[in-house]
């Protein structure tokens, strides 16, 4: 079971509406290398983990995720808050505005929904943690490209500090599949 | 409730000055390879051997701008640093050093969170509410700016 923690795991103020780059942000919360894919994904492969490590390890990961689900969430809403349906028309958001209006709604940079697909799940240890070593190389790579791309000081701050967490959970996976290689550990 | 701080991206700590935080003294961390809870908080990683920055970007300096910012910057970094030795933990669960700055750790950010909880309303449901209103609902919200 989960609790909830009434705080952002790291903090978010953005004070400048800016729908431009939430279209390009949402990619982070709804898209291949989003927040919500990792969350769901390591929470998932969890119970097939050989041993103690793996499933804590992706239970606590997993966890983490969703904290910056929460992070992102937070971006999005920040960013489109206030925005008028002339507005959103003039950022190209007319049809997130029919069918979400203000809401958030997960969907990567391009507008394709959150799919499932995302979870990509095998079941056999090595391979499920080597497509998470990839999946935070990949929303690393993601989140540079948002920085490239903003020089809002209230987007960069937040952007900087998920990027580096990316760098950490890669580095946790690589140690617990580089340990499984060389034990041998096999899958249950 | 997340309104009352700043931070500035062309404004960075300086990275030579560890003892920063008022609540920590330099002494806390003797493995060298390891942040203080503040800086690791910033840098969004404890761990100075795989900390990687992205082009001459520095992390960004969270400046509390009044007492309630501060005593939640305190339960952010102190429970962020216990987080980070979690996850190590889980992958290196017999490191002693480790287990005992962890326990360190969960213990600080415990009273920071009580010392938060006191005057500012919940971050967790097992607080007690007052008796007139529900405080759970009736404090802002995190993705709240205003």
């Amino acid at each position: 079971m989960w609790k909830y923690e009434k705080r952002l795991q790291y903090p978010v103020s953005i004070k400048k509406k800016n729908l431009a780059f939430a279209k390009q942000l949402v990619t982070q919360y709804g898209g291949f290398a989003g927040e919500l894919g990792a969350a769901l994904r390591y929470l998932n492969q969890r119970y097939t983990m050989p041993d103690n490590r793996g499933k804590a390890l992706l239970t606590d990961i997993g966890t983490e995720e969703l904290a910056h689900v929460e992070i992102l969430s937070t971006m999005l809403y920040q960013l489109m808050k206030g925005a008028t349906p002339e507005e959103m028309k003039e950022a190209g958001l007319a049809g997130h505005y029919a069918e979400h209006r203000n809401a958030i709604y997960p969907l990567d940079a391009n507008g394709v929904p959150f799919t499932v697909t995302y979870f990509a799940t095998t079941g056999d240890p090595l391979a499920d943690l080597s497509e998470n070593m990839a999946a935070e190389q990949k929303a690393r790579a993601v989140y540079e490209s948002l920085i490239d791309l903003t020089d809002d000081p209230d987007i960069i701050g937040p952007l900087l500090w998920l990027r580096q967490r990316e760098i950490v959970h890669f580095e946790r996976f690589k140690e617990l599949y580089d340990d499984y290689k060389k034990n041998k550990i096999q899958p249950r | 409730m997340n309104n009352n701080f700043g931070y500035d991206a062309y404004r960075y700590p300086d990275m030579s000055m560890s003892n920063q935080n008022p609540f920590l003294s330099q002494n806390d961390v003797r493995n060298s390879n390891l942040a203080e809870p503040y800086q690791g908080f910033l840098q969004g990683n404890l761990f100075n051997d795989i900390f990687e920055g992205y082009k001459n970007y520095r992390p960004a300096k969270i400046v509390p701008n009044n007492e309630q910012a501060e005593l939640l910057l305190n339960v952010d970094q102190l429970s962020f640093a216990a987080h980070e030795l979690n996850l190590y933990l889980d992958v290196h669960p017999t490191d002693q050093v480790m287990i005992q700055l962890f326990n360190k750790y969960q213990a600080m950010a415990k009273e920071a969170v009580e010392k938060y909880e006191s005057k500012y309303g919940p971050l967790f449901i097992s607080f007690p509410s007052g008796m007139n209103q529900f405080s759970w609902e009736a404090y802002a919200w995190p993705w709240e700016v205003d």
